[in-house]
């Protein structure tokens, strides 16, 4: 609760100084020789613009995303950084009001077409809601689900892919012995372990996650950031969150968002610890005015 | 996509196709869509089926009436029936409707009467002949040549009958009662007591109704004449004014309110002196021509008859006679009389006996014999007798040839023919061979009377409901000669049927003491058998009394009866020959005879009962009866009362009930059971309530002998540490237990198999047989599992295992108090009324739920270890399945008498009792099926497709508006929207008529709003993120729809169906629109627009495969076989209603309400819990389906 009340005194804030001090469109990244990685990206948003009706959320932002790594999006309560991450898996065309342009090129093709197949896309993107959401299905169930739902594995098999994501996720060993209970049954930590053990299950290149760990206790939160960790050897990770020492902890590149524009991207070191930006730099400070 | 590492190995799994999954989805969407399709193509296929002929039989019958014309002593009589009894299935209805036939043949009898003279003759000497034995005793009572008439006793004054009589005056209301009718009539009217009858036919001669017959009035006044002056009269034809008139004269003080022409009023204020009478007068005829007006005209009192002046003058002489015992009795009844009247016998005359005669005249006996003529080998053959006067009437007219509708024999009702016959028939069955089963008691048929069903409802129809049809005194319910014929009755008419019939009743402590087929304690109302209802007798015979009419002789309590009887026949004899008195001495006689009768009885009880025969009869209770017998004849009680007693339970009931007369306590049915203090039946229900305690927990008792066991058991093992260990005490009561437990779920395991072996070659309805078999074949599996493990745990006991203190015991003594508790719940099921039984029917509910609980672990086939089947096996088969045989003996021995007969087997009728709701009942049944066939697949469907997937624009809001309103809209204008589009034929309607179809399509249409409306708040209920959760993991919307959002809201959606159901259960009004009768005779026929001749037999299917039909003759048992068919009227009866109409449960109640009679309400009330009961049934689908969904939306 203190960090969210924090969170909306910080945004009051950044906004009175916003209008006195900064020209938000000047701060913003406009050159992509800013946007640098080690390697290839992974998957890369090249000048996304989205409106929800005739509100702008996102203004031309692009995000190079490397492979095996963890990036994180900061930023302020309503910079557009869920939005953001949310069109890495077109989880935006569900609401009716929502369109946008710009490209998002993942292997090679651009997936922001009509033509793209939005239920391969999801499983090559999964997602990992703020709020831990399995289905009311026996544990064994929820993480099988997205398994059938794209394969036609045997039974054997079938219980090996449950068996090794929910290894992988690290709950194996708290729900072996009670796989047929309901899934929502279970805590809220060890719910959220579900949906990542349900997200994994179907093998996806990418794993966004929006905010994992904001309903959890620091007891989950430490398992969750750990499993990230160990997710990184084998997916791409794209995290939100709030969490200033969480992003320093888990990623490995931070963009910083502020009122719907990228503001600073880079190594979570090099923005942690020398932001360009003055904004960048009172954000992550704590102070912002 | 390259291959690359996989995680899981998931990826080298074959993935799959976007177009199959496209596919999918696209078939999910048009699924909805489909339904709808295919209800609407259903729709369009019935409504063409409509317009062929519905149902037609193959064939019809005829009834060839009686041939007349004819010598008929040597005429045999006949008549055929052809036609079809769908309760014996016997052959292929299909090809041969007509699988009975029926072929009579009789003589028809007369009797006439003779004694020692010759036979009684009329004035021209030819024999009387009557149709009846009863009609014989009329006529020669009218003509005073009964050898015995009857009459009331002694104190009997018939004047004090009469209404201004001083004595009984006060409870007469003035106004009303004091008057004497007169009846100016050509045929005698129906009397009361004093009435007066000028017979218009015969010249005016007075008469006066003296109670047995009437009597000519001798008057010297010219009476007729003088009230005829007040007549108006056209020319001199005074019989017209006179036919059929009906005048008043009042004894009264005050003038009477209601009055007419013609009326007499005597003043009683009015001295005698004055010689003034009052007469209405309203038209008066004077001077030739009519002057109108009105007012009291005086006469002289001369003219008035002295009967009619004081009618007690001339009945104070009358000695009224009966010709039977009933009729006295009727007689103080009808006076509205209570308290003690003797009817004593009065001998006179000439005594006439009768006897039956044939083949003397025109109308002759007849032997009427019934043969089944039917193609099959195990057809019953059945030989009926029948005897016969008289002829068919139909509509007043003789018939002698009708044609008859197969199905309509044996209903009567809407466009059924009526037969009215005047044939006073007995019917004689005899079973000559065939199986023993159903079909020959559902066959049984009176033929005379076309009623045509099962034995309970002819039963119902001739015998729950009346009370003394022919007069005999003797209540029909098992009168052996119920229309008084000299003849036994069909069917009943012997004690063992009577048997049957009370043990479906009534059972106590003493059933039929007077052995006229009547329980004494509830139904006799004439329980000494004198012909006299018991609060109005309170006399019969009894020996006290008769004692008593030795008048000049003491009774000596202190003498035995036998010292009493030698005793008084000596004084008896010397008195006689020293009295003068000679009537004196005839009366002792005829009492001394009556003493002497009894006493025969008593000498023959000792004969009776220790007899061989009486042995066979009665094994277990032949010796006590012998020994009290002879104790009784050897030690006589000495009082009256203490010997009637004891011959009471000697079981003579003639004497008893005959001579004794019974405790007062039976005469008024109060308090029958006063003198008995319930002990047997206060154990009983203490057990029963400390049996049903011990049901629910049945460790409870037990654990007292655990903790005492544990003690043992510590004392015995030397455990100082308190470690628990072996002992002999241990081992022992785990093994009794075990072995126990084996043993019961053995006994378990045979019941099983019993119920599913008996159930498979049974005879029920498939519905019954269904949920038989699903219990037979659980309880089978079950209890074969219970015994594997049961003998298992047996061999594996080993002294040294170490086992937990008096575990064993607890289970083996749980299993013992559960057997014993059942055993008595059982045992109190079988023996007393429904009312405990249904309590134990709740009882073994919940038990049920157990069987279900663990029958469904069982089910469940993933992970299933050994621990699931060890607790469902070990610790609740001992509960489950002797729940399980308990519910099935309390569902079907309990209710199943009550509700087979009130719901499933009658139909409407006028006599309360005998209304049924078989036609409401399944009416309902159908209509809700119908409405759920249409309206929930639609309404879910469409809730769906407005929440989903219809795009946001003005064609949604303008659908979501209507369907919003419609739930509004009264239930009487979507009546009026069914007539118009399914039942009208004119316009858009579509012709179907008042059907069950009709009836289905339009409460769909009302409840499709309500349904459609929770549906949709269903919908928007599922939380976002279930459906974000599901699209991010790759679902398609359907899927998403079908796998999340469908099961979350399913609940929502029942719980909108549930409230329409019973909307729609509940409604009368838009039925009675759409064609909803009151009264229907036949189970309604839900698919009556099908031709059901079209539909394919098994044969017809065998046929088609060459080959097939020859491999297959060469079975042995195809010989045997049921024919087969897809015809739905073989199983149901369905076919029996070939109008279509149909009634519902709040129709019925309706009616019923608005009947007068107070039977009825009862009708209607339970009706309406049978509406409620139904409802719930219904519903309690849908709350299956919301239970185990609910899962889903607590999550």
């Amino acid at each position: 609760m203190n960090d969210q009340n924090e969170e909306k005194e910080n945004n009051k804030k950044t906004v009175n100084d916003n209008e006195s001090s900064f020209d938000i469109d000047k701060e913003s990244i406009v050159s992509t020789s800013d946007l640098v990685i080690d390697g290839t990206p992974h998957i890369e948003i090249k000048g996304l613009n989205l409106r929800y009706g005739s509100a702008q959320a996102i203004y031309d932002v692009s995000v190079p995303i490397e492979k095996n790594s963890v990036t994180a999006f900061i930023g302020p309560s309503g910079c557009g950084k869920s939005t953001l991450l949310r069109c890495l898996n077109r989880m935006n065309d569900l609401i009716p009001i929502c369109n946008y342009d710009g490209q998002i090129i993942y292997d090679g093709e651009d997936i922001n077409q009509s033509s793209t197949d939005l239920v391969r896309l999801r499983r090559k993107i999964g997602m990992v809601f703020q709020k831990p959401n399995p289905f009311p299905k026996s544990i064994f169930d929820n993480v099988a689900y997205g398994v059938k739902l794209h394969y036609n594995p045997s039974r054997r098999k079938m219980n090996e892919i449950v068996e090794k994501s929910l290894i992988k996720a690290a709950l194996w060993e708290e729900v072996s012995d009670r796989l047929h209970e309901l899934g929502t049954s279970l805590s809220g930590g060890q719910q959220q372990r579900l949906c990542i053990a349900r997200t994994i299950s179907v093998e996806p290149d990418i794993i966004l996650m929006d905010e994992p760990c904001s309903a959890l206790d620091p007891i989950a939160t430490a398992k969750i950031e750990n499993l990230i960790l160990e997710l990184k050897e084998h997916f791409t990770v794209v995290i939100v969150t709030h969490s200033m020492s969480q992003a320093q902890r888990v990623s490995d590149y931070t963009a910083f968002m502020f009122l719907g524009r990228l503001i600073e991207f880079g190594k979570t070191e090099k923005i942690f610890d020398r932001p360009e930006k003055e904004l960048t730099e009172r954000y992550i400070t704590g102070r912002f005015g | 996509m390259s291959e690359k590492f996989s995680l899981f190995g998931v990826s080298n799994l074959p993935s799959k196709s976007r177009k199959r999954r496209d596919r999918v989805a696209n078939l999910g969407k048009v699924t909805f869509i489909s339904i709808s399709l295919i209800c609407a193509l259903i729709l369009a296929t019935m409504v063409t089926r409509i317009y062929s002929e519905a149902y037609v039989p193959e064939t019809e019958t005829e009834v060839i009436g009686i041939e007349d014309n004819k010598e008929v002593s040597e005429t045999v009589k006949s008549w055929n029936v052809e036609t079809w009894n769908d309760d014996w299935v016997l052959d292929d209805p299909k090809r041969d409707r007509s699988n009975v036939t029926l072929r009579a043949e009789w003589t028809e009898v007369k009797f006439e009467a003779y004694n020692d003279d010759g036979i009684l003759t009329d004035s021209d000497g030819n024999p009387i002949l009557f149709d009846r034995s009863n009609d014989i005793q009329r006529y020669l009572c009218d003509q005073g040549l009964m050898s015995s008439t009857f009459a009331p006793y002694d104190s009997w004054a018939p004047s004090y009958l009469l209404p201004w009589n001083e004595r009984s005056a006060a409870t007469f209301d003035p106004l009303e009662d004091e008057r004497v009718d007169i009846f100016v009539r050509d045929e005698a009217p129906t009397p009361r007591l004093g009435d007066f009858w000028i017979d218009s036919s015969d010249d005016y001669t007075q008469y006066v109704w003296k109670g047995l017959r009437w009597e000519p009035v001798v008057s010297e006044s010219d009476f007729t004449a003088a009230i005829s002056q007040f007549y108006p009269f056209v020319g001199d034809d005074r019989h017209s004014v006179w036919d059929n008139s009906k005048l008043w004269i009042y004894h009264s003080s005050v003038e009477p309110i209601f009055k007419s022409n013609g009326d007499i009023w005597i003043d009683s204020d009015i001295s005698e002196e004055l010689d003034i009478v009052h007469i209405y007068n309203y038209s008066l005829w004077q001077e030739n021509r009519f002057t109108t007006g009105w007012g009291w005209e005086n006469i002289s009192r001369s003219l008035v008859p002295e009967s009619i002046l004081d009618p007690s003058l001339v009945l104070s002489n009358m000695n009224p006679e009966f010709c039977t015992r009933a009729e006295v009795a009727q007689f103080i009844l009808q006076q509205g009389l209570t308290g003690s009247y003797d009817i004593y016998e009065l001998s006179n005359k000439e005594g006439f006996d009768f006897r039956a005669v044939s083949g003397t005249s025109k109308d002759i006996h007849v032997d009427l014999s019934i043969t089944l003529t039917s193609a099959c080998s195990q057809c019953d053959k059945i030989t009926l007798e029948l005897t016969s006067v008289g002829e068919f009437l139909r509509d007043g007219e003789k018939v002698e040839s009708i044609v008859l509708h197969p199905a309509q024999v044996g209903q009567s009702g809407l466009g059924v023919l009526t037969l009215e016959h005047r044939m006073n028939y007995t019917v004689i069955f005899s079973q000559i061979e065939g199986p023993p089963s159903d079909a020959r008691e559902s066959s049984y048929k009176e033929v005379g009377d076309f009623i045509l069903g099962p034995y309970s409802t002819w039963l119902n129809s001739r015998i729950l409901d009346d009370g003394d049809q022919d007069n005999d005194g003797i209540r029909d319910w098992c009168d052996s000669d119920i229309d008084g014929d000299n003849l036994l009755n069909p069917i009943i008419g012997g004690d063992s049927q009577c048997a049957d019939a009370l043990v479906i009743g009534y059972q106590g402590w003493m059933i039929d003491e007077n052995l006229d087929g009547i329980h004494d304690q509830i139904l006799d109302d004439d329980i000494d058998n004198d012909g006299i209802k018991n609060l109005v007798d309170g006399q019969g015979h009894n020996v006290a009394a008769l004692w008593s009419k030795f008048s000049h002789v003491q009774l000596n309590n202190s003498m035995t009866s036998l010292e009493t009887l030698s005793h008084y026949m000596d004084i008896n004899l010397k008195s006689c020959e020293e009295s003068s008195s000679s009537s004196q001495c005839e009366n002792d006689e005829a009492a001394l005879s009556e003493v002497l009768e009894i006493w025969n009885h008593v000498i023959s009880a000792e004969n009776r009962m220790c007899d061989e025969t009486y042995k066979d009869d009665y094994l277990e209770r032949a010796d006590e009866d012998c020994t009290r017998a002879k104790e009784f004849n050897s030690n006589p009680p000495t009082h009256a009362e203490d010997w009637c007693y004891e011959s009471r339970l000697l079981l003579q009931p003639q004497v008893w009930a005959g001579f004794c007369g019974l405790p007062e306590r039976f005469e008024s049915g109060i308090d029958s059971y006063q003198d008995f203090f319930p002990t047997a039946e206060l154990f009983a229900f203490t057990l029963l309530i400390l049996s049903a305690l011990a049901m629910f927990r049945p460790g409870y008792p037990v654990s007292v002998f655990r903790r005492l066991l544990v003690k043992i058991d510590d004392i015995f093992s030397n455990n100082e540490q308190g470690v628990s260990g072996w002992s002999y005490v241990t081992y022992t009561s785990e093994l009794i237990g075990r072995i126990i437990s084996l043993l019961f779920r053995i006994v378990v395991l045979l019941i099983g198999l019993f119920i599913t072996s008996s159930t498979i070659n049974s005879n029920l309805y498939l519905i019954f047989k269904l949920f038989l078999l699903t219990i037979g074949i659980s309880i089978t599996l079950l209890s074969s599992l219970a015994v594997i493990t049961s003998f298992w745990s047996i061999l594996t006991l080993r002294p040294e295992v170490g086992v937990r203190p008096s575990e064993g015991f607890t289970e083996g003594a749980s299993l013992i108090v559960s057997i014993a508790s059942y055993v008595i719940v059982i045992g109190w099921v079988f023996n007393s009324g429904f009312i405990i039984g249904s309590v134990c029917l709740l009882m073994s509910a919940s038990a049920f739920k157990r069987l279900i609980a663990g029958a469904s672990q069982l089910t469940r086939l993933t992970n299933i270890n050994e621990d699931r089947v060890r607790r469902v096996v070990m610790g609740r088969d001992g509960w489950i399945l002797v729940a399980s045989v308990l519910m099935v003996v309390a569902f079907f021995t309990i209710p199943f008498e009550i509700v087979n007969s009130f719901i499933f087997s009658n139909y409407p009728s006028q006599q309360p009792y005998r209304a049924g709701l078989r036609a409401a009942f399944w009416g309902s049944v159908y209509v809700v099926g119908y409405t759920m066939l249409f309206a929930i697949p639609v309404s879910i469907g469409g809730a769906i497709w407005l929440e989903e997937y219809a795009p946001k624009n003005f064609l949604q809001s303008t659908i979501q508006t209507l369907v919003t309103n419609l739930a509004g809209v009264p239930a009487v204008v979507f009546g009026l929207f069914g007539l118009a589009l399914c039942s009208s034929s004119t316009g858009f309607g579509l012709g179907l008529g008042g059907t069950i179809l009709t009836a289905g399509i339009t409460m769909a249409t009302m409840a499709m709003p309500t349904i459609v409306i929770a549906s949709q708040e269903a919908l928007r209920a599922v939380p976002p993120s279930l459906r974000q959760g599901a699209f991010g993991v790759g679902c398609t919307k359907w899927q998403v729809i079908k796998d999340h959002v469908f099961p979350h809201a399913m609940p929502g959606m029942m719980t909108g169906t549930i409230l329409a159901m019973s909307r729609i259960m509940g409604e009368a009004a838009p039925l009675i629109l759409v064609g909803a009768v009151t009264s229907v005779f036949q189970e309604p026929d839900p698919l009556y627009f099908i031709d059901y001749t079209a539909l394919p037999t098994l044969d017809g299917f065998i046929t088609w495969i060459p080959g097939l039909e020859v491999a297959l003759s060469e079975l042995p048992m195809w010989a045997d076989r049921p024919i087969m068919t897809a015809d739905p009227t073989s199983f149901t009866n369905w076919g029996s209603n070939p109008s279509g109409k149909y009634t519902v449960l709040p129709v019925q109640v309706y009616t019923w309400t608005d009947q007068p009679e107070e039977g009825f309400k009862v009708a209607a009330a339970g009706a309406s819990l049978v509406l409620l009961g139904t409802l719930v049934m219904v519903n309690s689908v849908a709350i299956l389906i919301r239970a185990h969904y609910r899962k889903f939306s607590n999550a």
